[in-house]
């Protein structure tokens, strides 16, 4: 790399300075296009909303601006937030439940040929099963309280969860699994050096998976359970006919899959790195 | 350079090992991988498995590590007959077999922290000198999938050598990386064992490689496999690849190797 007279090697230095300022120009310009063009589409979509949603029957629909304050409202009386609790609180639960129970089971499945044999086919049948048709089912059973909606949610999540799980156990590389052995690794040191850090992207995709799952479970949870959270506060509304205050829980439950999806695929990035690069190993 | 290992291990414990197989014979079903290979390695000796690809020298090699069970005849490590991977081998692996999940460090320590290699302080110490041999200081910190290829086969080289183990097993273990990285991992190689002469079997379909790095060369025949010649390399070390191929042994052993295997491609033309 070193260039021969020391003014050749200034004038590769700026050369190389030039092409690097020149990148990074390039760079910020499409990044000042692409956020315009989100801008601007946003500002088109909300000028149609507000200029249609004005236009027809109240009942039917709302215009952003009213959306917005029935926002405020249902904000500073305390009703938006109580729900959000009431939701996070059981969605937390569920999801939690799920992952105590999935990794565990999930492990012990693809260990265990038995197991193996003994689960796979209900696990299947659940999991192609539409789960919104056992809903009234588990209302008989669990009642309308927390304990329902915990139990409804947990159903949701719970499936993609023991999948992925299953898939990253099983797919370890077996030639990995054979260095552990040369170097004489016990089964358990095998699973804790091998196994379980192959299985943790599936098991991050899985995590994917069951928010988005578990966030439609909750809602359906609340519409058919005891009044409480924002799929209440949908239903409740659209019952009064309120369509703007209707609106807010819808947005707010909207706003909530991104983020979860965000934190979840964050996630998967950050406890596995290498399976970005999965081409160049 | 400090202490060579052969320095730093205790008087009077043997750092290599003899490796012996009896009759060994390896079927896979209706294949007949291993027949009759029978063998005997002094401790300190370097060998290398010369054949064709797909000859089952791989097999020999998984055989002597215990990863793959014979079906007839023993193999017998420092004297002892082994049953599954004995703790005095270690194994470099073809495809580098790093965990991608771990750093160099840590794939390097992986050895030596699941075989108990002593207290923490210990192993870090030797996990810094065995990072330091195969020259992938400041690398510690990187993942396999960030350093090139033939980088991850020193940390595979390293991580053999850090439980210091008494036979060094292998496996085609730089037919991954390019030409020239190839070159500058015997002279390495070399210069490491050369130090403290730990038995190796070093499987290769490479005969100017088996020329370059070994004492001895076992020819192995294809389909059944079986060692059809044992031959001596009577080349003085300390040596480096190119002074090796400039010396006019190195053309004559060239022509043998490449006569024994000959032979055994025709007795294959012959048969089919």
């Amino acid at each position: 790399m070193t260039a021969g007279t020391p003014e050749l090697r200034i004038a590769g230095d700026e050369k190389r300075a030039a092409n690097r300022e020149r990148i990074r120009m390039a760079r910020r310009r499409r990044r000042v296009t692409m956020w315009s063009v989100r801008v601007s589409s946003l500002a088109i979509l909300l000028g149609i909303w507000q200029w249609y949603g004005s236009s027809v029957n109240p009942i039917l629909f709302a215009p952003p601006t009213k959306i917005a304050r029935a926002f405020v409202t249902l904000t500073s009386d305390g009703t938006l937030g109580t729900a959000l609790v009431q939701s996070l609180t059981v969605f937390g639960l569920g999801m939690g439940a799920a992952v105590v129970v999935a990794i565990p089971l999930a492990l012990v499945w693809a260990r265990y040929q038995l197991v193996d044999w003994a689960i796979q086919g209900y696990v299947n049948a659940l999991y192609a099963t539409p789960l919104v048709a056992l809903v009234p089912l588990l209302i008989l059973w669990f009642g309308f309280g927390v304990q329902a909606k915990v139990i409804i949610i947990f159903s949701f999540a719970v499936f993609p969860l023991l999948i992925n799980t299953y898939q990253g156990a099983r797919s370890v590389d077996p030639g990995l699994v054979e260095v552990a052995e040369s170097f004489g690794c016990s089964e358990l040191k095998t699973w804790r050096h091998v196994i379980l850090p192959s299985a943790v992207p599936f098991i991050a995709a899985g995590l994917n998976l069951a928010v988005g799952r578990a966030l439609v479970g909750m809602i359906i949870a609340e519409f058919y359970t005891s009044a409480s959270g924002l799929g209440y506060m949908v239903i409740a509304a659209g019952n009064t006919f309120q369509t703007a205050k209707m609106f807010v829980p819808i947005l707010v439950v909207m706003a909530l899959g991104v983020f979860l999806l965000g934190v979840t695929r964050t996630l998967k990035r950050k406890v596995s790195p290498w399976s970005e690069q999965e081409g160049r190993l | 350079m400090g202490s060579t290992v052969a320095e730093a291990a205790p008087p009077g414990r043997a750092h290599a090992a003899s490796v012996e197989c009896r009759n060994v014979e390896k079927w896979f079903g209706e294949l007949n991988v291993l027949a009759d290979v029978a063998f005997s390695i002094p401790a300190g000796a370097f060998v290398s498995v010369l054949g064709p690809s797909g000859c089952g020298k791989t097999t020999l090699m998984r055989a002597i590590g215990g990863l793959t069970g014979v079906d007839d005849g023993e193999i017998l490590v420092g004297g002892r007959r082994i049953d599954g991977p004995p703790p005095e081998a270690a194994i470099v692996f073809q495809q580098f077999g790093l965990m991608p999940w771990k750093t160099i460090y840590d794939n390097v320590a992986f050895g030596l922290t699941v075989r108990g290699g002593g207290s923490k302080r210990e192993i870090e110490e030797r996990v810094r000198h065995y990072i330091d041999l195969v020259h992938l200081s400041g690398f510690e910190h990187s993942y396999p999938y960030q350093v090139s290829g033939g980088m991850q086969q020193r940390a595979g080289l390293a991580r053999a050598l850090a439980v210091e183990p008494q036979l060094l097993l292998m496996d085609e273990p730089f037919a991954s990386v390019d030409a020239m990285t190839r070159e500058i991992l015997h002279d390495e190689l070399l210069g490491i064992w050369e130090r403290d002469r730990r038995t190796v079997v070093f499987i290769t379909h490479s005969i100017d490689e088996a020329i370059v790095l070994s004492d001895e060369i076992f020819v192995m025949s294809r389909s059944p496999a079986t060692v059809v010649a044992q031959i001596p390399v009577d080349i003085p070390r300390p040596r480096r690849e190119r002074t090796v191929r400039g010396l006019p042994q190195f053309a004559e052993l060239r022509e043998r190797c490449w006569d024994l295997l000959d032979r055994g491609g025709a007795e294959e033309a012959a048969r089919s």
